[in-house]
């Protein structure tokens, strides 16, 4: 199989995959929503653990704020902007993509990609050389 | 005994000065006292550090609580067998273990080596004394495990409860000695690069000593994840951490370098790309050191502070600098000469396997340092934690299972369509039932879950078809098929150890895949007496216990499981929910009793710490795993319960890792191998 098919072959997959990994919030009970935020928001006061794995006072009243608002009703993102909007960007478990932060999730795919381009040339190179 | 342990100190930073100086001035002068000399000393640093070492377990075991270390580490009345593995627990007594590992390594490197590397060993040497002399220096001046407490203390502070866990005897010491442990294969590639004389014996040197390291480094992260699933109490076990980022991003490279070294082996190509892996492995565990112990990042793993962060970035740059200059430097004498004939090749499949592998690494260095330079440049607070490691990384690890599942099934050089038809066959087709049988029979929905489990299934068909067509064809003279599979195995021990290690770690990805996907979940509070339902368990809570010690409070609450058939509780559970509460009167219904479990929670007053232990009843097709949350005033208890699906077969893995890793490095008879080096040395001599 030539190359290039195989890269490309590479690519489609990977974009398959990314896409597929996305769990949507109306498919999922208040009780899961409430699991989901809890793994996407830092507990402030604790060393670099999310609300989800921390034991403190702080991320139980979090996790109870977070009960309460998905009983009146509010989608996730607007639970996460009112957290972010207490206590910073930080609070968020990963950057939203929005603004500069965009970066942070480009670069892994420039990396990705940037990596295919050296095994390409490698291999070129490769079959270059006289035995 | 202090002096004791601190006057080593001292003895292994002259020594190990000496004999960095002493084996790098002897190789360029050729003299081969000086040599003798300095290798002697390098020797003698491994007394130095077991004395050192014996001194500071000495003075934990009997509380002497004169010394800082001892005091912020220990008290009276923790578990006394605790008090033997103290001393790795904080900053300095790390340091000094391991400098301890290191020596060791060394002597055993240098004394075993054998012959034919002579020409290398004084700069392998330098470089090896070089590394140990750092942390001697470290000790000495900013980091001393001896230092004397500057007040009187009857008692010290206690180590810290999380601590307290099995795990401390096998996950600190394995995980820090695979760290330090990548010295040795960093010290043989450069010494060979700088004395100029690149004899490709090196290579099973490099080979062998970076198993080993790798081996003891995966377990050690193994460990570490079985830590956290059974003592944090959170369900997890591994978080994409920055420490535990460190430290498995020198593992991958390793990884990447145990596969694309038997390529230098077998083809002699890619000679280059393998001293730049270990220069990477090596920068990339300095990085973790700075990281672990210089304080840039908040984690529950660190041992930060500031002053140390200088010292461990400038070793951190100085690597860097040093691994680079040699390279420049000698590099252009070494191009390969061989050449890749296809793409569909065994010699590809590294190549892609080490982009993969790479990938993973360089975009989690990304995420680990992408928050330090948002502060530094931006003033902005941002955290990258496990969503999006998980999310990055997720895809790229599947594709490097595919890759597990192809990579063996492609001969060396190039296919012919015979070999293809032959090895492919049963595999795809294995695979192609078993997607079916999860859409059709197990009504799994989720696209990715099928495609991932279908991923590991073809590892594991392709390995078995594998060693039966190779046992079948010995059993001929009429031997038992397991001693056709052992001498199977034992022919190719590379391989078939490789296999092994192979199958450890689709185990690992079934277990990562049933508790990623397929996780349940709910929280309940209970009264005494009262259960929650979810899935098919019942989970009754009991009663509490509370037990005082002098610096804790323990709460043990017994909790009874229960396997039910979840029909009969069709009419008190909530439509959707995945748990709900039933109170008693509970009489007719058929409810087996399974088990039951314990959960602690432990508060520290003196230093306000919780430490929570929670419940596992694991089966290899699920673990129950109950969460102590709170226990309410009311005389009520808060518990998360989960179901995690197949998480035993993450530590399933284990047994398998380690025996693979064991086959793999396992030494042939000399011979075989001393022609590989007849022929490369000649080819070398005539170029």
């Amino acid at each position: 199989m030539p190359t290039a098919s195989k890269l490309l072959v590479i690519i489609l997959m990977l974009s398959f995959c990314l896409n597929a990994g996305c769990v949507r919030e109306d498919d999922l009970t208040l009780e899961q929503r409430s699991f989901q935020l809890s793994k996407q928001i830092m507990c402030p006061v604790c060393d670099g653990q999310t609300i989800d794995q921390s034991q403190s006072q702080l991320s139980k009243d979090m996790k109870n704020t977070i009960i309460d608002k998905l009983n009146k009703g509010e989608t996730n993102k607007e639970i996460r902007d009112f957290f972010v909007s207490r206590y910073g960007e930080e609070v968020l478990a990963a950057p939203s993509s929005k603004g500069i932060n965009l970066i942070v999730w480009i670069a892994p795919i420039g990396i990705f990609i940037f990596g295919l381009l050296i095994v390409a040339h490698a291999y070129k190179n490769m079959r270059k050389q006289p035995e | 005994m202090a002096e004791l342990g601190f006057t080593c100190i001292l003895l292994g930073f002259s020594l190990s000065l000496y004999g960095m100086i002493g084996s790098a001035l002897g190789a360029i002068t050729k003299t081969s006292r000086l040599i003798v000399s300095a290798r002697r000393a390098v020797y003698l640093l491994l007394l130095a550090s077991t004395l050192s070492s014996v001194a500071l377990i000495y003075l934990f075991v009997t509380n002497d609580f004169s010394i800082k270390y001892v005091h912020d580490h220990s008290n009276i009345v923790m578990d006394r067998a605790y008090v033997w593995v103290a001393f790795y627990s904080g900053n300095e007594g790390s340091l000094l273990y391991l400098t301890f590992v290191l020596t060791l390594v060394t002597s055993i490197s240098i004394r075993f080596s054998p012959s034919r590397i002579k020409p290398i060993l004084p700069w392998t040497t330098s470089i090896l004394s070089g590394v140990i002399f750092f942390y001697f220096l470290v000790m000495t001046f900013f980091a001393n495990p001896f230092e004397v407490l500057d007040k009187e203390a009857i008692d010290g502070i206690g180590i810290n409860p999380l601590l307290t866990h099995p795990g401390m005897f096998s996950h600190p010491p394995m995980l820090m000695a695979g760290l330090i442990g990548i010295t040795v294969p960093f010290a043989f590639a450069n010494g060979a690069l700088i004395s100029g004389k690149y004899y490709d014996n090196w290579v099973d040197l490099a080979r062998i000593s970076s198993l080993i390291t790798w081996g003891i480094l995966g377990t050690g992260i193994l460990l570490g994840a079985w830590w956290a699933y059974t003592i944090l109490g959170w369900g997890g076990y591994w978080s994409w951490d920055p420490i535990e980022n460190v430290a498995i991003m020198p593992w991958l490279i390793l990884t990447a370098f145990i596969h694309s070294i038997m390529v230098q082996k077998r083809r002699n190509m890619f000679r280059l790309w393998n001293i730049v892996l270990l220069n990477i492995a090596f920068v990339l565990a300095q990085f973790g050191t700075f990281i672990n112990r210089g304080g840039p990042v908040v984690s529950v793993h660190s041992f930060a502070s500031s002053t140390l962060g200088f010292v461990f970035l400038s070793f951190l740059l100085l690597s860097l600098v040093f691994a680079f200059g040699v390279f420049l430097w000698r590099a252009p004498h070494l191009r390969s000469t061989r050449n890749l004939e296809s793409f569909l090749s065994r010699e590809a499949s590294f190549l892609v396997n080490n982009f993969l592998l790479l990938s993973i690494t360089f975009i989690t260095l990304w995420g680990v340092i992408y928050p330090l330079l948002s502060d530094v440049i931006r003033d902005v607070s941002v955290t990258v934690a496990a969503p999006y490691f998980n999310r990055v990384n997720g895809p790229i690890f599947l594709l490097l299972i595919i890759m597990m599942g192809i990579g063996p099934l492609l001969p060396w050089r190039k296919i012919n369509n015979e070999t293809l038809k032959q090895k492919i066959l049963i595999p795809v087709i294995g695979t192609v039932i078993v997607s079916i049988s999860l859409y059709a029979f197990l009504g799994i929905r989720e696209h990715l879950a099928v495609l991932a489990f279908s991923s590991t299934a073809f590892v594991f068909l392709s390995v078995f078809s594998e060693w039966y067509i190779g046992t079948r064809r010995r059993m001929k003279s009429n031997r038992s098929p397991i001693v056709a599979w052992w001498e199977l195995v034992s022919g190719n021990r590379p391989r078939h150890g490789g296999y092994i290690v192979h199958i450890s770690i689709v185990m690992i990805g079934i277990g990562v895949i049933g508790t990623n996907f397929f996780e349940q979940r709910t929280d309940q509070a209970l009264d005494l007496n009262q259960s929650t339902v979810i899935d098919d368990y019942r989970i009754e809570y009991i009663g509490t216990e509370e037990k005082l010690r002098q610096d804790r409070i323990t709460k043990l609450a017994s909790l009874n499981v229960y396997k039910i058939n979840p029909e009969e509780y069709k009419d008190v559970s909530h439509k959707g929910e995945d748990g709900f509460k039933v109170s008693e009167n509970i009489n007719n219904r058929n409810d087996k009793k399974i088990g039951s479990v314990i959960l602690r929670h432990e508060f520290y007053p003196l230093i306000n710490q919780v430490s929570v232990r929670s419940g596992i009843i694991s089966t290899p097709i699920e673990d129950l795993y109950v969460i102590p949350r709170d226990f309410l005033e009311d005389g009520r208890i808060a518990i998360g319960v989960s179901i995690n699906p197949l998480a035993w077969w993450i530590w399933a893995s284990g047994p398998f890792f380690i025996i693979g890793t064991l086959i793999a490095l396992w030494p042939h008879n000399t011979k075989k191998s001393s022609v590989t080096y007849g022929v490369t040395t000649i080819m070398e001599k005539t170029k």
